[in-house]
C-alpha cells in the first residue's frame, strides 16, 4: 500500500479522472474540460489529438505534475488531493516520460537513472546495480557513463525510459515520447515501451499525434479542445 | 548516489559556472573580511603599541575619558614605585603636536632613564642624550617624511635633531616621534606633568593586587595595557565607527552572496521540476540544492580568505595607510565571518530552492 492512498478497492481502476477541468489564466484558457477517464491495470492506451488539444496537460494531470481546477482524481479508488501523496505515487507507482527527455545535464546516463531510485532512498550500491540492469535492458550498457549531451535523441529517450521504470511503476505515462525523434528511432522507442508494458504488465498511456504509432496500442483516446471525444479500441491495432 | 555525491557531480560537471559562482561568493567574502579586519585592527593596534614597548600596566588619571585628557603629577612616580610588586614606573607624556610640513604627529616624551629607551629596537642611530634637543622617529614616520639620522625637525617651532630611527612593529609605534620627557614638557608647557605611568611589574607580582594598590594610592586608574585602552573614549569611538563600517560591509557582502546564489539556483528551476516529476520529496529536493550551496560557500571561502590576505597586504602598502594601521586577519575575525558566509550560502540557496520546490512540477518545467 502506498501511504496517502489505500489499496485498490474491489474492482476500482488504477487511475480514474472524474469531471476533471483545468483552466489557465484565470479561466481564459480551458485546457481540460470535464474529463472522465479510467485506466485499468495493464491498459495500453494512446492519447491522440492535435497540437494544443490538451494532451500534455492530461498527462501532467494524470501524474499529479499539474493541479486540477475542479473534479477528482482517484488512485485505486482513493482520491488524491495533496502534492505529498502525488510525489509518493510518482516515486513508487507512476513513471513519467517527457518529449524533451528532461535528463539532468550534469549527470551521466546511469546517474540520471539513479536519481529515480534515490527518490525512494535506495542505498547507493543497490542503485548502481539496478541502474546498470535497466540501462542494459534498454540497450545502453555501453553508454551509461556518458553525459546526456554526448547521447543521441534516441539514446536520451532510452535513458529517460530506464529512469521512468526504475521503481517498477504500475502506470507509465509518456508525453509524446517520440516527438523529438526521427521515424526509425520513434519506432524503436515505441517497441521498447510496448515491450515494457507487455513484460511487466505496466499500464501505459502514451500521447502521440502519430496515427501509425497510436495504432500499435489497443486503446485510443481522442482529445479535442480539452474534451475527450473518443475512447475505445483501436481499429486494427497491431500490438501489444 | 547520495545528496553529497550528487552535489559534487553537479558542481564538477559545470566547472565554469561553479568557478564563477564560488569566485563571486569569494569576492564578497574577501571584501567583507578585509573591512572587518580593518575595524578589528583599529583597537588592536593601540594595545599592541604599549605591549611592544614592554609595559605591563598603565596608570592614568581616574577621571580621564581618554589618554589625551589624562594628567598626573610626575612626582607620583616615586609613590608608585614604592608600592608592592612594581619594579619600575616610567612617566610618559603623549600628545599630537605640530611638526614640519604642516603635519600633526603623535609625540611621546620619556624620561632619560626610562626602560623604554633601554629596550628601544633601533634600526639606525642612537637614543637622545640628556640635555640635547633630539628625537627618535618611528620607522614609518621616517619613511613617510623621507627623513634620516642627522636631519633637523621642529616640534612646536622648536628644532630637534633626528638621532635615531626605531624599528617597532606595531603601526602606532611606527608612526610615533619619541623625545625626552623634559623637552616635551617644556615646549608643550606641561612642566611636571605626565599623561600616564607605564609600569613594569616584578616577576612574582599579582597584577590584580598591584591594580588595587595603585588605585588606593591616589586618583589613579590602573589596568593591563589592552584593558586600559579598551576604556579609552577615542578608541571606543573609533571602534564604534569601524564596527559600523564592518557591519555595512557584512550586509553588503551577504546581499551579494544571496543574489549570486539565488540567481544560480533560480536558473535551475526546471531541474527542480524534473526532480519532483520523478518523485523526489520537497525536502530531498531542497536538501540537494542547499547542499550544493554549502559546497559553493566552502569554495568561496577557499577563494575569499587568501584574497582577503592579498587585499590586506596591498592595503598596508597604500601611501595614506602605511604606518597607521596593520591588517592582520585573526581567528576571531575569520571564524565568525567564514561561518556567516557558509550560513548565508545555505540561506541563499534555500530560499529559491524552497520557491521552486513549492511549484507544481509542471510549473517548474515550464520555466526556461
Amino acid at each position: 500500500m502506498t501511504q496517502g492512498v489505500s489499496d485498490s478497492k474491489g474492482g476500482a481502476p488504477l487511475l480514474r479522472l472524474s469531471g476533471v477541468n483545468r483552466v489557465f489564466d484565470d479561466g481564459r484558457i480551458t485546457a481540460l474540460r470535464d474529463i472522465n477517464l479510467s485506466i485499468e491495470p495493464g491498459d495500453c492506451a494512446a492519447v491522440l489529438g492535435k497540437s494544443g488539444s490538451g494532451k500534455s496537460t492530461l498527462i501532467h494531470v494524470m501524474g499529479g505534475c499539474d493541479s486540477i481546477t475542479s473534479g477528482e482524481i482517484l488512485w485505486r479508488g482513493e482520491a488524491v488531493r495533496d502534492q505529498k501523496t502525488w510525489r509518493r505515487l510518482r516515486a513508487t507507482e507512476i513513471g513519467i516520460i517527457f518529449q524533451e527527455f528532461l535528463l539532468l545535464p550534469a549527470l551521466t546516463a546511469i546517474e540520471n537513472v539513479e536519481m529515480a531510485l534515490l527518490a525512494n532512498g535506495v542505498p547507493a550500491a543497490k542503485q548502481r546495480r539496478r541502474s546498470t540492469e535497466l540501462l542494459d535492458q534498454v540497450g545502453l550498457a555501453h553508454r551509461m557513463h556518458h553525459l546526456p549531451g554526448a547521447l543521441s535523441g534516441g539514446e536520451r529517450q532510452r535513458v529517460a525510459i530506464a529512469r521512468s521504470i526504475a521503481n517498477d511503476p504500475t502506470l507509465l505515462l509518456a508525453d509524446e515520447p517520440t516527438g523529438n525523434l526521427d521515424s526509425v528511432n520513434a519506432s524503436l522507442i515505441v517497441d521498447l515501451l510496448l515491450e515494457i508494458q507487455r513484460a511487466r504488465g505496466t499500464a501505459l498511456v502514451m500521447v502521440t499525434h502519430d496515427e501509425s504509432l497510436a495504432e500499435r496500442c489497443p486503446r485510443r483516446i481522442v482529445i479535442r479542445d480539452g474534451s475527450i471525444v473518443g475512447d475505445g479500441p483501436t481499429p486494427g491495432a497491431t500490438g501489444p | 548516489m547520495n545528496l553529497f555525491t550528487l552535489a559534487i557531480s553537479n558542481l564538477r560537471r559545470r566547472p565554469g559556472r561553479s568557478l564563477v559562482v564560488s569566485a563571486s561568493v569569494g569576492l564578497a567574502l574577501a571584501s567583507s573580511l578585509s573591512l572587518v579586519t580593518l575595524a578589528d585592527s583599529v583597537g588592536r593596534n593601540a594595545g599592541e603599541s604599549a605591549d611592544e614597548r614592554g609595559a605591563d600596566m598603565l596608570v592614568m588619571s581616574r577621571n580621564a575619558t581618554d589618554v589625551f585628557s589624562s594628567l598626573i603629577s610626575q612626582d607620583a612616580g616615586a609613590r608608585l614605585v614604592s608600592l608592592e610588586g612594581i619594579a619600575t614606573a616610567s612617566g610618559e607624556l603623549i600628545m599630537f603636536a605640530p611638526i614640519d610640513r604642516d603635519r600633526q604627529n603623535l609625540i611621546t616624551g620619556w624620561p632619560a632613564d626610562s626602560f623604554f629607551w633601554r629596550d628601544m629596537p633601533l634600526v639606525s642611530g642612537r637614543v637622545p642624550r640628556p640635555g640635547e634637543r633630539a628625537m627618535v622617529l618611528g620607522e614609518g614616520t621616517a619613511e613617510t617624511l623621507h627623513t634620516k639620522v642627522g636631519d633637523r625637525f621642529t616640534i612646536f617651532d622648536e628644532t630637534f635633531t633626528v638621532v635615531g630611527v626605531a624599528g617597532y612593529r606595531s603601526a602606532i609605534n611606527r608612526s610615533m616621534i619619541f623625545v625626552l620627557l623634559p623637552d616635551l614638557q617644556e615646549i608643550a608647557f606641561r612642566q611636571g606633568q605626565v599623561t600616564m605611568f607605564d609600569l613594569q611589574l616584578k616577576p612574582d607580582a599579582a597584577p590584580d593586587a598591584v591594580k588595587v594598590a595603585v588605585e588606593r594610592a591616589g586618583a589613579f586608574t590602573a589596568a593591563p595595557t589592552d584593558q586600559m585602552l579598551a576604556r579609552d573614549r577615542n578608541i571606543q569611538v573609533m571602534r564604534a565607527v569601524s564596527r559600523s563600517v564592518s557591519l555595512i560591509a557584512m550586509v553588503m557582502g551577504s546581499l551579494s552572496v544571496l543574489n549570486t546564489l539565488m540567481m544560480a539556483v533560480q536558473e535551475r528551476t526546471r531541474e527542480v521540476g524534473v526532480m519532483m516529476a520523478i518523485g523526489w520529496s520537497r525536502w530531498r529536493t531542497m536538501s540537494s540544492i542547499v547542499f550544493e550551496g554549502l559546497l559553493i560557500g566552502v569554495g568561496g571561502c577557499l577563494f575569499g580568505v587568501p584574497m582577503s590576505f592579498l587585499i590586506a597586504i596591498i592595503f598596508e602598502h597604500l601611501p595614506n595607510v602605511e604606518g597607521i594601521l596593520t591588517f592582520r586577519p585573526t581567528l576571531t575575525v575569520l571564524i565568525p565571518t567564514l561561518g556567516a558566509s557558509i550560513a548565508i550560502c545555505a540561506i541563499g540557496s534555500f530560499y529559491p530552492a524552497w520557491r521552486a520546490a513549492s511549484m507544481s512540477p509542471a510549473d517548474a518545467l515550464r520555466r526556461v
